[in-house]
């Protein structure tokens, strides 16, 4: 088992979710030494959504911060499967959050720190990176935050 | 001879510092391109998802966005075969709050780019909703593209 499956096991966390897109859109793509990861959502193991709706309407920031976190999941599963171990992650160079907000609300990135909260639990320092969070009226199939990211690896 | 950079900026259409692409050893980062004519501008689509427009149409905006990224990568590479993969793209659609079918407008993108490249025309996605975008335009797409000599 490598170090950083060992460290998700330690915290609990389970990757199991494999995404296949299809239709000319991957999870993953690869170039050179960077993985350019899609916008993933807080899809749980079972297909269904941790949370839909909007923050600061029918959600709270509590549960932004819990949605972004699923989303840094499912995003370290993708790289996962992209790459078969997580060990081979360098650095998470980028990270951009959408939250999808009410009009009046401007912390989104409380929200965001769900996902970065993980990136350094599962990866440490490696799981550094810069990141932008921005607010929206609305994200594909009403989930509460989307997040992408770029990733350095060693190869 | 020149850089790629002059290569680029002599070709390209200059708007204050804001250049069709830039280029980064063999990556193109393309800047968002809307459903529009690209000499005179004019929107081939205009109005919001959820509103003025159904996912049908958004469909068919974002596949217009995909052919005129292309067109502009074929003024620049001048063979399309220069391309090693679209790697990234980020589509930005104008939509109401209660719309929810961002990836079926996509779709619209990235289907095109399948059917013109096959393999190489597959890529990693995020879509967005948002309220407004330039000149009411209901989608703007960029992406970034590997190439190769």
């Amino acid at each position: 088992m490598s170090q950083t499956d060992q460290r998700l096991e330690a915290l609990g966390i389970r990757l199991q979710r494999k995404d296949r897109r299809g239709k000319g859109v991957v999870a993953v793509r690869q170039c050179g030494d960077l993985l350019f990861v899609s916008g993933h959502g807080p899809e749980k193991a079972d297909g269904t959504m941790l949370y839909t709706g909007k923050v600061g309407a029918e959600l709270t920031k509590e549960q932004g911060y819990e949605a972004a976190r699923q989303c840094g999941i499912n995003l370290l599963a993708s790289v996962r499967d992209a790459i078969g171990d997580l060990d081979r992650v360098d650095r998470v160079l980028k990270a951009f959050g959408l939250v999808a907000s009410a009009p009046d609300f401007f912390e989104q990135p409380a929200v965001m720190h769900g996902f970065s909260d993980l990136m350094v639990e599962v990866l440490g320092e490696r799981g550094l990176h810069a990141r932008s969070a921005m607010g929206t009226n609305c994200l594909p199939g009403n989930i509460p935050v989307e997040v992408e990211a770029v990733l350095r690896i060693r190869r | 001879m020149k850089t790629p950079e002059e290569e680029i900026l002599s070709f390209s259409k200059k708007r204050r510092g804001n250049v069709v692409m830039t280029r980064h050893g063999s990556l193109l980062f393309v800047g968002g391109h809307g459903p529009e004519d690209e000499w005179t501008g004019d929107p081939y689509y205009t109005g919001r998802l959820g509103a003025e427009l159904d996912e049908e149409a958004g469909y068919q905006a974002a596949r217009k966005c995909g052919e005129i990224i292309l067109s502009v990568l074929q003024d620049y590479l001048g063979n399309l075969d220069r391309i090693d993969g679209i790697v990234k793209a980020f589509g930005l659609i104008s939509c109401t709050p209660s719309f929810t079918m961002h990836e079926t407008v996509m779709d619209g993108f990235s289907d095109v780019m399948v059917e013109v490249l096959g393999d190489r025309g597959v890529h990693a996605r995020s879509a967005m909703g948002t309220s407004n975008l330039p000149g009411n335009i209901p989608v703007e797409i960029e992406v970034i593209v590997s190439i190769r000599d």
